[in-house]
């Protein structure tokens, strides 16, 4: 089924819109999830929320990509499930290896970096990746998006691991400059 | 979570940006090598642009390296460039010229094959086992892993004891449709079930897939799950340094190199634990790479290397494995391959610049490094075509 359609029956608050959804996109948001989480289990959790979500924000929401959306949604709950389970042991594993990384290019100081707001930050990220080369724009978002290794990236792109972080290094290196220019570092 | 606003952020980028960057299923896309000296090519350049950054950056007005800023740059993250190495004697490499164009488009990226364009290996990319087995190899143990295609045949005489029966997967990205087969799943000979299976596609054939999240404990554990002295050839090695001269040299040796004695080198210690933060950890340059094949399970041309802080690194089995060698036996490994086997040391030259200058400014900059009577051997490649190497 189209995704007009599928956003259709949303609209029209029949229940096999959700269903349609899931069938459609239930795989690739369920494997982003297992990116954060590293449970699969958990990631099965996450997916059945994000069919709730889907549910309670269309409408009003219309959105251009229903793809995009899900994913979205989907990352933004599998971290707040991220958060809540890794509360109590901060700064294990791979997600917050990631997480790490990118707070890296923002101030350290609290204050500084609570005051900025995300969809300022995203304005900022946005134009720097459109100005990144398609390769490292990709890099960039399958780690820092879609929370895949390093070996992971290197697979899916079929380069070399230390090509993979370098390529990170000077991405971030950019978003850094940029926050910098910006005042947020 | 430090700062996560930022982390917030990355979550409203544009969503055309989002999908094009969607990975593929985490299936590692096929490989084609041309030849090993193209692998090696590619790797010898990688490793010259990583080293000659840093190296540039590093040396100061008068020309001489500032070491202190060298540990400074690793202690930041970076990649930790070669540093002079007069241990290696360049003289007695041969020279081999690598023409290439620079003008060549290098983020060319395939189009993704249609799901009638895809053999029915690459088609079906996950399997997935829930289930307990009593492996003759290794005794009762959990199958409830991902395995992923390695786009592999198996060969007939490698199939081994049948596991059960599984799902595999595979996904239409254009027509955006999950298509799944109910399949017979069969150990493979030699390699425990718990790093990869083979999975009957079709009528008497059978496809190797791969657990990507396979870890052993030890190097020990990972050369018995695979059978490695049995399993693994080495295709050939490849290592850059710089010379007394501030030369930076790439080297490649085409030779198969000897298994049993890079096992006696750097696989001899069987307890030794394998790293458990991987991708976190910022490995030293590399001191030589080699190539590594698996031709049961379908890898050829992955990589084997040593690192400058003395790690043992590998990708096979697709995931990045490290094991704590020592730098004794990373260097040991380095000269053991210069000293018995024939390297060539490559000098590449841009098709779009003038032929005759850059030949001069060649020999000009390799006399400092190789001797006056070193034979060249010449080679043309087109780089950006050619896969970099694992």
């Amino acid at each position: 089924m189209k995704d007009e359609k599928i956003i259709e029956l949303f609209f029209e608050r029949n229940e096999n819109a959700v269903s349609q959804a899931t069938d459609k996109y239930g795989t690739c948001c369920q494997s982003l999830a297992r990116s954060i989480l590293r449970n699969e289990e958990d990631a099965k959790e996450c997916l059945n929320d994000v069919s709730h979500k889907l549910w309670s924000s269309i409408p009003p929401t219309r959105p251009q990509s229903l793809k995009a959306y899900m994913l979205k949604l989907t990352r933004n709950r599998a971290i707040d499930m991220y958060d809540i389970k890794n509360a109590a042991k901060r700064g294990n594993g791979e997600t917050a290896a990631c997480f790490d990384e990118l707070s890296e290019c923002l101030a350290s100081q609290e204050s500084v970096a609570e005051s900025v707001e995300a969809s300022e930050l995203a304005k900022v990220i946005n134009e720097l990746l459109k100005s990144e080369k398609p390769l490292a724009r990709k890099i960039f978002l399958q780690r820092y998006f879609y929370m895949l290794t390093v070996s992971e990236i290197a697979n899916a792109n079929s380069i070399g691991e230390s090509r993979v972080k370098m390529s990170l290094q000077r991405t971030r290196n950019r978003l850094a400059e940029k926050l910098s220019k910006a005042g947020w570092r | 979570m430090k700062n996560k606003n930022i982390v917030d952020a990355i979550g409203m980028v544009d969503d055309k940006m989002l999908l094009d960057a969607q990975p593929n299923g985490n299936k590692p896309q096929s490989r084609h090598v041309k030849s090993s000296l193209m692998k090696w090519v590619s790797l010898a350049a990688c490793v010259c642009l990583v080293a000659g950054i840093g190296i540039f950056a590093l040396v100061s007005k008068n020309g001489s390296v500032n070491t202190s800023d060298v540990d400074a740059s690793s202690a930041n993250g970076a990649t930790k460039p070669s540093v002079t190495d007069t241990n290696i004697n360049s003289s007695k490499f041969e020279d081999k010229i690598i023409y290439f164009d620079s003008s060549d488009e290098q983020e060319a990226v395939d189009r993704l094959p249609k799901w009638d364009e895809m053999t029915i290996e690459d088609k079906y990319s996950d399997l997935k086992l829930d289930t307990v087995i009593e492996s003759e190899k290794c005794g009762k143990m959990d199958m409830s892993h991902i395995y992923i295609t390695n786009s592999h045949e198996l060969d007939i005489a490698d199939l081994g004891e049948k596991i059960g029966t599984a799902n595999v997967k595979g996904y239409d990205h254009y027509e955006e449709i999950e298509h799944t087969m109910y399949v017979a799943v069969y150990e493979i000979k030699s390699v425990a079930p718990h790093c990869a299976v083979a999975a009957e596609l079709s009528k008497g054939k059978y496809y190797v897939y791969i657990n990507h999240s396979y870890k052993p404990q030890t190097l020990g554990e990972f050369i018995d799950d695979l059978s490695l002295r049995e399993n693994i050839s080495f295709g050939g090695a490849g290592l850059g340094y710089f010379d007394e001269n501030m030369q930076h040299n790439q080297i490649v040796f085409e030779d198969s190199i000897d298994v049993g004695d890079v096992f006696d080198i750097v696989m001899n210690d069987r307890s030794i634990e394998a790293m458990k933060d991987y991708d976190a950890h910022w490995f030293q340059s590399e001191i030589i790479g080699l190539s590594v094949n698996i031709e049961k399970l379908g890898y050829k041309n992955i990589s084997m290397q040593v690192t400058e802080d003395g790690y043992l690194t590998t990708n096979i089995l697709a995931t990045g494995k490290a094991f704590y060698i020592g730098t004794d036996a990373c260097y040991a490994l380095r000269d053991y391959v210069v000293d018995n086997y024939k390297g060539y040391r490559l000098v590449y030259v841009d098709v779009n610049d003038d032929i005759q200058d850059s030949l001069n400014d060649t020999q000009d900059s390799s006399s400092v490094s190789s001797s006056d009577d070193s034979a060249t051997v010449s080679t043309v490649i087109s780089q950006g075509k050619e896969p970099m190497p694992e």
